[in-house]
C-alpha cells in the first residue's frame, strides 16, 4: 500500500484498509480486540530457552552480544528452564542420541510455545547424513521456522526471530499441520530424501577411480626386520627403537607405508602388551602418554599389510621428553576379535577402549568398564565396521513414536550399582543428580552423574556420545578435498586450525611441499582463531563462574576478528579455507589494514578484561585451588594444550617440534605452576598475546609467491597452465570432479591447536576416498580426566572447572 | 471520614506505585545493563521500548500455567504468593514523605525484620514443594544463606536504632534532619546493604538460582504467573531494600528544594542502579565462601559496629 501523507484522508470507514491512524493502532497500544492484546504480548515477548546442539549455538548466542542484540526485540530474557521459556531454538544437529531428551525438554514447555529449528542441520541433517544424525528435527518436532545455513549468521538468526513475531501475531502455527478428523495432526510425507532411499541403499560403495586413472600398485609388502629398516635414524625415537629391538629380538616388523616418519611396528596380539608396557616403563626417557588408541577394519582394504588381520589396534605413544612418537599396531583376527586391555598400564586408555568396542566391536579383556560410550545404549551393530551403513538415509526414517520415547529414556537412566557406586553412606543416602545432557553449564551436550553428599560431590561420571556426528565414517565417503569442511566442524570454535591438521596429513600421503607463502598464510590464520578461541572460552568461563557482563566484551572483541576472518575467508566460524596444497585463494588487497588495526586493539582490551575479571576478588576465590592436578597426572591422563602448560611443563609441539614453519616465528610458551583453574586461566590469556605477536611477525614478513603448491595432487589444482596443455587439462579436471587419488599409505601429523593436541591418522588405500581417518582430539582426553578432578568439589566447583578445561563437545564426540 | 479517605487513597496510590515500579524496574535494569554491556537492550515495542513490561506481563499471564502432578500442590501454589506478600507487606511502614506512609508503627522496623524472616519461606518451599533435584538443591542453597543473613542484617539496624532512639521508621528519618546515618553509621551502612543483597538473592549472592549451576534453582518447575510473581517479587524486594536504606541510611525524604516524595524516589532510583550495576559486575560466590563470609567477617562486623555505637550513645548521655 502506498504510504498515505494527507493529513486530511486519515478516515477509515469499516471494510476499508485501515488508513494512518488505523495503521498507528495497530501497530501500537490501543487495541480493539483482547485477543490481539494477547498475541501483541506473546509477540514481542518471546523468551528463548537456553538450549544449544552444537555450532549453530555459538553464533545464536553471538545473536545476544552487542553487536546483533537480540535484546531490542524482548527476547533476550534466556530461560534455562524449559518451564519458563516461549521457544526453542533447535540451534544444531539432532543426534539419534539426544532425540529422546529434545522431544522431553520440548515437551516441559508450556504452551504456547515455538520452535525454531536453526542450522542445515537441525531442517534436514545438512552435510551430516550419517548413521548418527537425525534428518531434520521436524521428524519428530512441530518446527515454525527454518533458519538456513551452517551455521547461519546471527543476523540470519534475526530474521527468524522477526518472521516468528509475525507468525505469533498473527495466531497461526506453521503450515505444515493440518486440521484432520482426529484433530490437529502433522500429515507424515515422506521427504524426497527418504523415497530415494532405496537408490542409495544400491550405491553405497561408489566406484573406485581406478578406471580413470592408472590402476593403483597395491604394495603388499614383505615383512622388513629391524636390522634394515629406516626408523632407528629417526632422531627422536631412535634409541628406544633399538632398545626396543635388542629386548625383543625377532619380534617387530616395521611398517613402510606409514609416511609421516614415525616409528611404526607391527608386533602379535600375543606380545603387545608386554612391548607396550617396555615403552612406558623400560625404555630411557619413557613413552609416559597414551597419545591415541584406536581400530582400523582392515578386511576390504586393498593394500593391507602382510602382517595386518581381520582388524588393527594401533598404539600411538608419545614421549614428552623426547619429543618423539611411536606407533605400534597389532593384528586382530576374526569377526568380533578380543583384545587385552592396556588400561592398566595407562588409565586414559578406558574411553579410548570403550570407543573402540563402541564403533568396531572389539571386546577388550580386563577393562574396568567396556560399554558404548558414543553411540545410545540401545544400538544395534558397530557403526565404523565396514559392514555398516554410513549413511543415516540407508537406514530406515527416523521416528520417534511414544513406546520407543519410553524405551529410549529408560535405556539412560543411570545405574550407581553398574558403575560401583554406593547408594547409601553410613547415615545418609547420597543424591544422585544428573547434569545434562542439556544444561546451561555444560557448554554443549555433555552429561555428568553426581553423586552428591549434600553439594559436595563425591563421584562425577561423565557420560558422552550426545554430540557423536561421525566424522571418522564420514571421512570414508568424502573425497579428501571435499572433508576439510567436516573438519572446521570438529572443533567448532577452532576454524582453520583444524583444516591446518588434516591438510598437513594429507600433504604428507601425497608428497606435497607447500610454498613459504601459504605457508605464513596458514599460521596467521591459525593464531587468529586461536585468540577466537580463547575468546569464547574466556567470556563463558566468567559466565560458569556467575559473572554475566565479560561474555559480551569477549564476544566483541570477537566479532572484530570474524571481521578479518570474513574479509579474507568469507566465512566465519567455519571458513574451511585451507585447500591440500595450499589455501583457497590469495589474500586480498588490503588485508593488512585490518588485522594491524585488530593487533592494536586487542592488548589494551585484554588488560581491561584482565581488571574486570582476573583480578576481581570474587573470582580470585572461586577458581584458585580449584581443579588442581600435578604434572605427573597430565602426563598420565594424556592432558596437552594449555591444561598441560599450567601444571608446570612448556610442553608445546609449536616449539618442541615445529611444523608448518612455526620455527621461523618469535614467541614465549606461557607456563604456570599449579595446574589449577586459575593458573589455566592465566596460560590462555597469555597465549592470546603470543598469537598476536605470531600475527604481527606474519603481517610483516608475509612472503610473496605462489598460495598453492605446483603439484598434481594440489587440490583444486592451479588453473593457469590448464589451456595449455591437455594433460594438465586432464588432471585438473579428475581432480575436481573426483577429487584428487592419494597413493596408498598413512600419515598423521599433530599440530598444537588450541585446546591441545590435534591430528588425523589417514589411511589411503589408493583410491579418492580416505579409508580409514582417525581424528585426534584434545578435548576427549582432557574430558576423561574429569572422574579425578570431580571428586570432593562441590557443585559450583565442577562448573568452574569444566569452563576451566576449554572442551568443545564435537571435539570431544566427533 | 476523609481520614479514612486519605488513607485509602495512600494505600491504593502505593500499591498501584509499586506494582508499576516493579514492572518499570524490570525495563530499567534490562535497559541499564544493555548499556554498560555495550548494546541497546528492548528498544523495539512502545516508544522508546517502553511497553516490553505490558508484553511480557500480558504473555506470562495468558501463559500455561501448570501445577507439575510430582509437586506437593498447595504449597506448591502458595510459595510464590508468600515473596509477594511479605514483600508488600513490608512496605507498610515505609515512610516515603511526611504525609505519605501506610502505618505509622511504632515497631517498623521490627515488622520489616518479621516480614523479610517470612520471605524465606517462599524460596524454601517452592524449592521443597517442586519435587526436583535442582529446585531442592536452591532452596537448600537459600534457606542456610537467608538464616545466616538474618542474623547480621537486625544487628546492623541496631546502631540506626540506638541513634535514633526507636524502632519507628518516621522518628528514624527525623532523627536525621541535620546529618544522614550513613556518617556515624557507615559499618552499619555496609553489613545492612550486603545483607540486603543477599535477602534479595541479586548477584553476587543469587546461589539459589545460580543458572549456570542449577538450572533455575527453586523455580525450575515453576511457569506462567506463578513464575512471575517470583520474578516481580524480586524486583520489589530491591525496591524495598533500597527505600529501607534511604530511610534509615540517606535521611529519607529530606533534601533541600526538592518536594520529598521526589527525594525519597530520587535517592531510592541511585540505588537501585546501584543494585543493577552490581549484577553486571560481579562473578558469584560459592556456597561455603557466602557461609564463611558472612559468619566470619559480617556478623563480628555488625557486632563491632554496634559496640561503638552503644559507647558512643552511653558517653553521650553520660556527658
Amino acid at each position: 500500500m502506498e504510504p498515505n501523507l494527507d493529513k486530511n484522508s486519515d478516515l477509515s470507514f469499516p471494510g476499508e484498509a485501515p488508513g494512518l491512524f488505523g495503521d498507528f493502532l495497530e501497530k501500537n497500544f490501543l487495541f480493539t480486540r483482547l485477543q490481539d492484546l494477547v498475541a501483541w504480548g506473546r509477540k514481542n515477548s518471546l523468551w528463548p530457552f537456553n538450549f544449544g546442539l552444537s555450532c549453530c549455538y555459538v553464533e545464536m548466542a553471538t545473536s545476544l552480544t552487542s553487536r546483533y542484540d537480540l535484546a531490542r526485540f524482548g527476547a533476550e530474557v534466556i530461560r534455562a528452564t524449559p518451564r519458563e521459556a516461549d521457544m526453542m531454538i533447535v540451534a544444531g544437529t539432532v543426534f539419534i542420541k539426544m532425540a529422546p531428551v529434545i522431544r522431553q525438554l520440548y515437551e516441559q514447555m508450556m504452551e504456547p510455545r515455538w520452535v525454531v529449528a536453526m542450522g542445515a542441520c537441525a531442517n534436514s541433517g545438512g552435510m551430516y547424513d550419517i548413521y548418527s544424525v537425525v534428518q531434520g528435527v521436524d521428524k519428530f518436532l512441530p518446527v515454525d521456522v527454518y533458519v538456513p545455513g551452517c551455521p547461519p549468521r546471527p543476523d540470519a538468526f534475526l530474521e527468524a526471530l522477526t518472521l516468528l513475531q509475525d507468525v505469533v501475531a498473527k495466531e497461526r502455527r506453521p503450515l505444515s499441520w493440518v486440521v484432520g478428523p482426529q484433530g490437529v495432526v502433522q500429515p507424515s510425507r515422506g521427504s524426497q530424501r527418504d523415497l530415494k532411499t532405496p537408490l542409495r541403499r544400491q550405491t553405497t560403495i561408489l566406484p573406485a577411480v581406478d578406471g580413470v586413472q592408472d590402476p593403483v600398485q597395491p604394495i603388499h609388502q614383505s615383512p622388513v626386520r629391524l636390522e634394515v629398516a629406516a626408523a632407528e635414524d629417526n632422531a627422536a625415537s631412535g634409541d628406544a627403537v633399538r632398545a626396543l629391538a635388542e629386548r625383543f629380538p625377532d619380534l617387530l616388523v616395521e611398517d613402510r607405508t606409514v609416511r609421516d616418519g614415525t616409528p611404526t611396528f607391527w608386533v602379535p596380539q600375543e606380545q603387545v602388551k608386554e612391548v607396550l608396557r617396555h615403552l612406558r616403563v623400560g625404555v630411557d626417557r619413557p613413552y609416559k602418554v597414551l597419545y591415541d588408541l584406536f581400530a582400523i577394519d582392515e578386511r576390504t582394504r586393498v593394500t593391507k599389510h602382510a602382517s595386518a588381520g581381520d582388524f588393527t589396534v594401533v598404539y600411538h605413544l608419545l614421549s614428552l621428553d623426547r619429543a618423539g612418537e611411536i606407533r605400534i599396531k597389532t593384528p586382530l583376527q576374526g569377526e568380533s576379535p578380543a583384545h587385552a586391555s592396556v588400561t592398566d598400564i595407562w588409565p586414559s586408555a578406558n574411553w579410548y577402549e570403550r570407543e573402540a568396542w563402541d564403533l568396531f566391536g572389539i571386546k577388550f579383556s580386563g577393562h574396568p568398564h567396556l560399554s558404548r560410550i558414543l553411540m545410545p545404549p540401545t544400538w544395534k551393530g558397530h557403526p565404523l565396521r565396514k559392514e555398516h551403513p554410513a549413511r543415516a538415509t540407508e537406514l530406515p526414517p527416523y521416528q520417534l513414536p511414544d513406546e520407543k520415547m519410553a524405551r529410549e529414556q529408560e535405556a539412560l537412566q543411570f545405574h550407581p550399582e553398574q558403575w560401583g557406586l554406593a547408594q547409601h553412606a553410613e547415615d545418609s543416602d547420597y543424591m544422585f543428580l544428573n547434569l545434562g545432557p542439556h544444561h546451561p553449564g555444560t557448554h554443549g551436550l555433555l552429561r555428568i552423574i553426581l553423586q552428591l553428599d549434600g553439594e559436595n560431590i563425591i563421584n562425577a561420571i561423565p557420560d558422552i556420545g550426545y554430540h557423536h556426528r561421525g566424522a571418522e565414517k564420514m571421512g570414508e565417503r568424502q573425497t579428501w578435498h571435499s572433508y576439510i569442511p567436516y573438519t572446521d566442524r570438529i572443533d567448532y570454535l577452532g576454524g582453520v586450525m583444524n583444516n591446518l591438521a588434516y591438510v598437513l596429513a594429507v600433504e604428507k600421503l601425497a608428497g606435497i611441499e607447500v610454498p613459504d607463502r601459504a605457508k605464513v598464510i596458514r599460521i596467521m590464520m591459525s593464531e587468529l582463531f586461536r585468540i577466537s578461541s580463547h575468546l569464547v572460552w574466556y567470556g563463558t568461563f566468567a559466565q560458569d563462574l556467575g559473572a554475566m557482563s565479560p561474555v559480551f566484551f569477549m564476544f566483541n572483541d570477537r566479532e572484530h576478528l570474524l571481521d578479518i576472518v570474513a574479509e579474507i575467508t568469507g566465512g566465519r566460524m567455519h571458513p574451511s579455507w585451507f585447500r591440500i596444497g595450499g589455501v583457497a585463494q590469495d589474500l586480498p588487497n588490503g588485508w593488512q589494514n585490518k588485522i594491524r588495526e585488530f593487533i592494536k586493539y586487542l592488548p589494551p582490551r585484554l588488560i581491561e578484561h584482565d581488571r574486570a575479571l582476573m583480578q576481581n576478588k570474587i573470582f580470585m576465590g572461586r577458581v584458585k585451588g580449584i581443579g588442581k592436578y600435578t604434572l605427573d597426572q597430565a602426563i598420565e591422563w594424556g592432558i596437552t594444550g594449555p591444561g598441560l602448560r599450567a601444571c608446570g611443563s612448556d610442553w608445546d609441539l609449536r616449539k618442541k617440534r615445529p611444523y608448518a614453519g612455526y620455527d621461523q616465528f618469535e614467541f614465549d610458551v606461557p607456563v604456570a605452576h599449579n595446574g589449577d583453574c586459575l593458573d589455566r586461566a592465566l596460560v590462555r590469556v597469555e597465549e592470546m598475546r603470543q598469537s598476536l605477536r605470531i600475527i604481527e611477525q606474519c603481517v610483516n614478513n608475509m612472503p610473496e609467491g605462489p598460495y598453492k603448491a605446483d603439484h598434481p595432487l594440489t587440490t583444486p589444482p592451479l588453473k593457469n597452465r590448464t589451456l595449455k596443455d591437455i594433460e594438465t587439462l586432464i588432471t585438473h579436471f579428475l581432480s575436481v570432479s573426483w577429487g584428487p587419488v592419494m597413493p596408498p599409505g598413512e600419515a598423521c601429523v599433530p599440530i598444537e591447536a588450541a585446546k591441545g593436541i590435534n591430528s588425523y591418522h589417514l589411511t589411503s588405500d589408493g583410491t579418492a576416498m580416505s579409508y580409514r581417518t582417525r581424528v585426534r582430539t584434545p578435548s576427549f582426553a582432557n574430558l576423561q580426566m574429569l572422574p579425578l578432578l570431580g571428586q570432593n568439589v562441590r557443585v559450583s566447583d565442577l562448573l568452574a572447572i569444566l569452563g576451566s578445561m576449554d572442551y568443545v563437545l564435537a571435539d570431544v564426540d566427533r | 471520614m476523609s481520614g479514612i479517605l486519605w488513607h485509602l487513597a495512600n494505600v491504593a496510590g502505593i500499591l498501584g506505585v509499586l506494582l508499576t515500579l516493579a514492572g518499570g524496574l524490570i525495563m530499567v535494569e534490562r535497559r541499564l545493563l544493555a548499556l554498560w554491556q555495550d548494546r541497546y537492550g528492548p528498544n523495539r515495542v512502545g516508544p522508546f521500548g517502553l511497553l516490553q513490561v505490558a508484553a511480557d506481563m500480558i504473555k506470562i499471564f495468558t501463559k500455561e500455567d501448570w501445577t507439575p502432578p510430582f509437586a506437593d500442590k498447595p504449597v506448591f501454589i502458595i510459595a510464590p504468593c508468600i515473596i509477594m506478600a511479605t514483600v508488600l507487606m513490608s512496605f507498610a511502614v515505609i515512610p516515603f514523605g511526611p504525609t505519605v506512609g501506610v502505618a505509622d508503627l511504632d515497631i517498623g522496623l521490627l515488622f520489616f525484620l518479621g516480614m523479610s524472616s517470612l520471605g524465606v519461606y517462599s524460596v524454601a518451599l517452592a524449592g521443597w514443594a517442586s519435587n526436583n533435584k535442582y529446585a531442592l538443591l536452591g532452596g537448600l542453597r537459600a534457606t542456610a544463606q537467608m538464616l545466616s543473613y538474618e542474623v547480621f542484617m537486625a544487628l546492623s539496624l541496631m546502631g540506626v536504632v540506638m541513634l535514633a532512639g526507636s524502632f519507628n521508621l518516621r522518628t528514624i528519618v527525623n532523627a536525621q534532619q541535620h546529618l544522614w546515618f550513613c556518617v556515624p553509621q557507615f559499618l552499619g551502612l555496609v553489613v545492612f546493604t550486603v545483607a540486603g543483597i543477599a535477602e534479595t538473592h541479586r548477584v553476587p549472592f543469587d546461589l539459589p538460582e545460580a543458572e549456570s549451576e542449577l538450572v533455575a534453582g527453586f523455580h525450575s518447575e515453576y511457569s506462567g504467573m506463578k513464575f512471575g510473581m517470583f520474578f516481580v517479587g524480586e524486583y520489589l524486594g530491591i525496591t524495598l531494600i533500597s527505600a529501607l536504606i534511604v530511610t534509615l541510611f540517606f535521611g529519607g525524604w529530606y533534601g533541600p528544594f526538592l518536594p520529598p516524595l521526589l527525594w525519597f524516589a530520587l535517592k531510592t532510583a541511585v540505588l537501585i542502579c546501584g543494585f543493577v550495576l552490581l549484577r553486571a559486575s560481579m562473578p558469584r560466590l560459592r556456597y561455603d565462601q557466602l557461609m564463611s563470609f558472612g559468619w566470619k567477617i559480617m556478623l563480628p562486623t555488625a557486632l563491632l559496629n554496634l559496640l561503638i555505637t552503644g559507647a558512643v550513645v552511653v558517653a553521650r548521655h553520660a556527658s
